[in-house]
């Protein structure tokens, strides 16, 4: 275990030594990634520009989404987020099993697989955003650290459950990752509270709820901080039920080729 | 005569080639189709409660829904030229595309079209019918089919236009997300332009991002005049197309073959 952990450091610290290696590209990349996410703040602020407060959400709530949602879509892919982005291409071009020929844990090879330098734009500003926001509102600071750590391990188990579906049923898996990122970002940066019925069922179901909205909830002052409890639970949850059907999949890779599945 | 006929049998070719290779891979189909349902469920939870608390009518706020609903459609069945050149570009095989006889806009513009047709069929048959069932509104279907044609030709023309400028500087990444962000908030795609300030519906009904994504479902439901966004359509076409061929001439100029 100790070997995995120290191929996984020095796998991500490869990583981020090889982004550095182009600071033109990165610093290139980064202002890009900005200026897009700051697309959709310009669209919110438009928005309260003519409506003004809507249901109690302000740009200050808007500012603190875009940030909650920028931090931790970028800390979840420079850190573990390979499960989401490789796990398809691994299976679908039969190489699993470069991954198990090293005397490590594939599964925590596979999460170093992934970081882009356009993350680090998210980052930087995600960190401002929630800064301001810190500064408008500093009751939130003592929990919005567990509450981004909460919602990156969940959206762990969640990837690492959906990726496992792939050893069953590989079919259509390339776009996975772009469905969960494009579900978990993107309705992290709306007013969660204003889906109610069916909409937060079908959330809840997605585990979206607990995942996502509790922990911005309570960092926002809607929530207890009981909720993160709730959360807690479904974060541990996801990531045994994950483990699990993870576990259950690598058997079906085949040990004779380059690491297909078995028919 | 013949040389015209011949000509246009050509660019039917390539409307042919795109229509046929647009076969729906159904996980791909799902994966669109998961991705519009979110983006309706997202923004229309806004539009609820600018409605319940009054700020908006329920008409405007039927109107946002299907608003979103046409731009995310349109959105979605554009084939991405921008980022096709921008791979032809960088893979080389761009000098035999440009020796080809036909004329390399026109065979751009022709197998768009052939992939946007029966994706926009697909999806209108998907959604239209479901959002009509839940929230009907009145519009002119033949208006909406004729801007939607010309919204497809101008969108094409923008991602033309952005991919060709690819040949004039290796990374245009940057012109990419300018226009995709202008397409973005311009072209209804989460909040509609008509629950943005008026100064910023006029601006935007001015630029040739509103008539790719928003006006269609604008100028059917009688939001916005017919014969106006008419000749800015023809307008646009026109500048778009003269500015493909410069942009082309010069390309052609800048090129140079090594045996």
């Amino acid at each position: 275990m100790g070997k995995s952990w120290n191929a996984y450091w020095l796998f991500t610290g490869l990583k981020f030594k090889k982004v550095l290696q182009f600071p033109a590209n990165l610093v290139a990349q980064s202002v890009a990634m900005i200026l897009n996410n700051l697309g959709f703040l310009a669209a919110w602020g438009l928005l309260f520009s003519r409506f003004g407060n809507i249901n109690g959400y302000t740009i200050w709530e808007i500012i603190l989404l875009q940030g909650y949602a920028a931090t931790f879509y970028a800390t979840f892919f420079w850190f573990i987020g390979g499960v989401a982005k490789s796990t398809f291409e691994y299976l679908d071009r039969d190489r699993f099993m470069d991954l198990q020929l090293y005397p490590l844990n594939p599964l925590l090879l596979l999460t170093t697989k992934s970081g882009e330098p356009t993350q680090w734009g998210d980052m930087l500003e995600g960190v401002v955003l929630m800064g301001i926001y810190l500064w408008h509102a500093p009751e939130a600071v003592s929990l919005i650290g567990i509450s981004l750590i909460l919602t990156i391990a969940g959206l762990y188990g969640v990837t690492l459950f959906i990726s496992s579906i792939l050893f069953f049923i590989p079919k259509g898996g390339e776009f996975f990752g772009d469905l969960i990122q494009n579900i978990f970002v993107g309705a992290s940066m709306y007013p969660s509270q204003n889906f109610q019925g069916i909409t937060r069922t079908v959330f809840y179901v997605l585990l979206l709820v607990p995942i996502v909205f509790y922990p911005i909830e309570v960092v926002r002052g809607l929530l207890s901080p009981k909720y993160l409890f709730i959360s807690l639970f479904f974060v541990i949850l996801i990531n045994i039920l994950g483990l699990t059907l993870w576990n259950a999949g690598i058997k079906r890779v085949e040990s004779g080729s380059g690491g297909g599945l078995v028919d | 005569m013949s040389s015209m006929t011949n000509e246009l049998r050509k660019y039917w070719g390539y409307f042919m080639l795109e229509f046929k290779r647009t076969s729906f891979y159904w996980p791909g189909l799902l994966f669109r189709i998961s991705l519009i349902t979110l983006r309706l469920v997202l923004p229309f939870s806004v539009f609820e409660i600018l409605r319940r608390t009054g700020k908006i009518s329920d008409f405007d706020a039927t109107f946002a829904l299907w608003a979103v609903l046409i731009g995310q459609i349109l959105h979605n069945c554009d084939i991405r030229l921008s980022k096709r050149i921008k791979q032809e570009v960088r893979s080389g095989d761009i000098i035999i595309r440009l020796m080809d006889p036909t004329n390399y806009v026109f065979a751009k513009v022709a197998g768009s079209l052939g992939f946007f047709l029966p994706s926009f069929i697909v999806y209108s048959l998907i959604f239209i019918p479901i959002v009509y069932l839940i929230l009907p509104i009145k519009f002119n279907l033949i208006i909406l089919l004729t801007f939607t044609l010309i919204a497809a030709l101008i969108s094409n023309l923008i991602g033309l236009l952005v991919g060709m400028s690819s040949f004039f500087i290796e990374e245009n990444d940057g012109i990419e997300l300018v226009v995709g962000k202008l397409m973005f908030i311009f072209g209804n795609q989460i909040i509609p332009i008509i629950l943005m300030p008026i100064w910023v519906q006029n601006i935007a009904r001015l630029t040739p991002f509103y008539m790719a994504l928003a006006a269609p479902i604008d100028v059917a439901s009688g939001k916005y005049s017919s014969l106006i966004a008419f000749g800015q359509g023809i307008i646009y076409i026109a500048l778009l197309l003269w500015f493909a061929f410069w942009m082309l001439n010069k390309i052609k100029r800048k090129l140079v073959l090594n045996g």
